[in-house]
């Protein structure tokens, strides 16, 4: 159903509603807490207040991915969007809330299944460096998981992973390399080989394409837009490129410090962005089509996770900041179908 | 030594060559480029396309086993090849300036940032009062918009942001109003939001001072916001250059067509990126001829003939034996 991006969004959800979604992102929150040294205990013991440094790297998100749908995560660096996409990709557990796997708590999973559901969910890095072992022949790599949580059994273990090279574009003729003698388009996509060797149904790409080239940006595109037909796959693409995202994703997910400020249907959200953060972040992506434009900058940086604003997070940089943005925190809500929105202003009129 | 020439910057056949075992190879081959007071213009490849090189080659920062080999770096007419170090280093940071991607290779971690700017100052005009000298450093980081100048200035680098530092090395770029600032890949490690507040800044800042700028990327939509004329390097050469306008809606070269409709958010969502399949040569295994025809989808026999860069009518130039004709495109 959501194999055509062009296909009537209203049936999508007639048909999202119906099954179970693939994976559900129920209330997580993930803090960051630093432990109180020697020194704090000490001054806690002789009664001076304790000064607990939290950061809510994510703070209370809910979203869903369906079966070979592809979910785009935006916001600016330090907004959470990649603490998020390692929490869904089972690296990083939840302070809070839960991680629903075809409708199963993966927190309540016996750890004897728990690998099964690990492996379902790959994830790909920024840099393929960080995640190939350097010392490793490209074609051990790419196996090691296969072979250790027996995807195939050991007979056709060859065949696999050729098979799976060649999907990707890797010449299997080439196993034998060590990673630093592949170029950086060529080593995305042997870690692109390593995910997909498990034979996953979902995975998390963190800024997968940002560090290629342009040229190379979209043969990898391409590549995970193939994948996804092949073999039915869903994605949870992690990026602050909007450009790549707008191409990319069925569905899109705006974070800022933390918090879901807004998510809808890719179509809908750049048609009518909502709330003034996407609006102004929509804006600023440059394109061949704006020239020699002088921007409409939003104001300021993102303010620090440790001390973040009052109210809605937004508001200091907002150009419609009222009141009420200063103390109550704004609610995810309806603004249509499959649109939602967390801003103060849509309640106003 | 006065300004014989209308260009702030004129290179003329500009090759840089690397010395290895086998031999040199060329990094960089006859560049000509020219740029006039107060012009923005974009110097656009991927990587391995020379396009830093050419920077690095400008401001006399090639160290061995490069060097530049031949052609001519005029500033302001002055041919830079042939100045002595000591005028050489004069006019480096003082007439012309660098930006870099990664600030903190312009900044010092360990010193505070009023020491570097002031020591930036006093390196081209060591008699400057030091007050005068601070009043100036803080109107630089006052003018890149950093708020609260006077304290900041007190600062460390990693007191700093990633946007904040990158505005920071600017107003070092700018403290000593250069005629030329060379800027490599300045925000390709930002957010698009610190992205378009830098950007806004350098066009207000151009356009007041005067200050030619060469903005070098592999970000042709930045190019598009920024710049007025642009240059498309690939594997060492320039392929083509023009006004914005005229190589964007039209390019003439196979490479430059192929990297314009390889961008996804000028696409239609969903739809397949056009490729330009395989990837840069590497330096020292050049396709013989044309450079580009192993990956050029209109590549016909000629092509493995050498191919000069060609004016052609308007402000102009391809390096192509089959230059792309207004509409034509291969799916």
């Amino acid at each position: 159903m959501t194999s055509d991006p062009q296909a009537n969004p209203a049936t999508d959800q007639v048909a999202d509603k119906q099954q179970t979604p693939l994976l559900e992102i129920d209330h997580v929150t993930r803090r960051f807490e630093r432990k109180p040294d020697f020194a704090a205990k000490l001054a806690a013991r002789l009664g001076a207040p304790i000064n607990r440094r939290t950061v809510h790297a994510v703070d209370d998100a809910s979203f869903a991915i369906h079966r070979r749908e592809v979910v785009g995560l935006v916001g600016e660096s330090g907004c959470g969007k990649s603490t998020l996409g390692r929490i869904v990709a089972g690296i990083d557990n939840p302070t809070e809330g839960r991680i629903l796997y075809n409708g199963q708590d993966v927190a309540h999973v016996s750890s004897r299944d728990i690998d099964q559901f690990h492996l379902k969910i790959q994830m790909i890095f920024q840099d393929p460096l960080d995640s190939l072992n350097p010392r490793y022949r490209i074609g051990k790599s790419v196996s090691e998981a296969a072979r250790y949580h027996k995807v195939v059994p050991e007979l056709e273990m060859d065949a696999h992973i050729e098979k799976v090279l060649l999907q990707c574009g890797v010449d299997p003729a080439t196993q034998n390399r060590f990673p630093h003698q592949f170029s950086g388009g060529q080593r995305q996509r042997i870690g692109i080989a390593r995910a997909l060797a498990v034979r996953p149904e979902m995975v998390v790409c963190d800024e997968a394409v940002a560090s290629l080239d342009v040229s190379i940006q979209a043969q990898i595109i391409n590549l995970f837009m193939d994948l996804r037909d092949e073999y039915d796959l869903a994605y949870l693409f992690v990026s602050h490129d909007i450009g790549v995202v707008r191409h990319i994703s069925d569905r899109v997910v705006v974070m800022y410090l933390g918090r879901i400020v807004e998510q809808g249907s890719t179509a809908e959200l750049f048609a009518r962005p909502n709330h003034p953060y996407t609006q102004a972040l929509l804006g600023q992506v440059p394109s061949l089509k704006r020239r020699h434009s002088s921007f409409h900058t939003i104001k300021g940086e993102i303010p620090s996770p440790l001390k973040p604003p009052s109210g809605c997070h937004f508001h200091p940089r907002c150009p419609h900041a009222m009141d009420i943005c200063r103390q109550a925190r704004p609610p995810l809500k309806n603004v249509a179908s499959g649109h939602m929105a967390a801003c103060h202003l849509n309640d106003q009129s | 030594m006065t300004s014989r020439s209308d260009y702030t910057l004129e290179l003329r056949g500009l090759e840089t060559v690397f010395d290895g075992e086998k031999g040199a190879v060329a990094a960089v081959r006859n560049v000509n480029l020219a740029i006039k007071p107060g012009e923005i213009v974009g110097l656009v490849g991927e990587s391995g396309s020379g396009k830093s090189v050419t920077g690095l080659s400008i401001m006399g920062l090639i160290d061995r086993p490069g060097r530049i080999s031949k052609g001519e770096i005029l500033l302001n007419g002055e041919d830079l090849r042939k100045v002595s170090a000591k005028r050489l280093r004069s006019l480096r940071g003082d007439r012309m300036a660098m930006i870099f991607q990664d600030p903190m290779m312009t900044l010092n971690p360990v010193l505070r940032i009023d020491t570097q700017m002031i020591e930036a100052i006093t390196a081209h005009d060591p008699k400057i009062e030091k007050s005068a000298a601070r009043a100036r450093c803080r109107d630089a980081l006052g003018m890149v918009g950093i708020p609260d100048p006077d304290e900041r200035l007190y600062a460390y680098p990693h007191q700093f942001s990633g946007g904040m530092r990158q505005r920071v090395a600017i107003a070092i770029a700018m403290l000593n109003n250069p005629d030329l600032i060379i800027a490599d890949e300045p925000t390709t490690a930002l957010d698009v939001t610190i992205q378009a507040q830098i950007i806004a800044e350098m066009q207000k800042l151009c356009k007041e001072r005067g200050t030619a700028l060469i903005w070098i990327t592999h970000d042709l939509t930045v190019v598009a916001e920024l710049t007025q004329r642009v240059y498309v390097m690939y594997a060492g050469s320039v392929v083509e250059e023009g006004l914005l306008d005229d190589v964007l809606d039209h390019p003439r070269h196979p490479y430059t067509q192929g990297l314009i409709r390889s961008i996804p958010s000028d696409n239609a969502p969903g739809a397949r990126l056009f490729q330009i399949p395989g990837m840069t040569p590497p330096i020292d295994r050049m396709p013989k001829g044309c450079r580009f025809h192993p990956r050029c989808p209109y590549v016909q026999l000629d092509c493995l003939e050498d191919v000069e860069l060609v004016p052609q009518e308007g402000e102009r130039s391809v390096r192509c034996v089959h230059p792309i004709r207004q509409g034509e495109q291969v799916s």
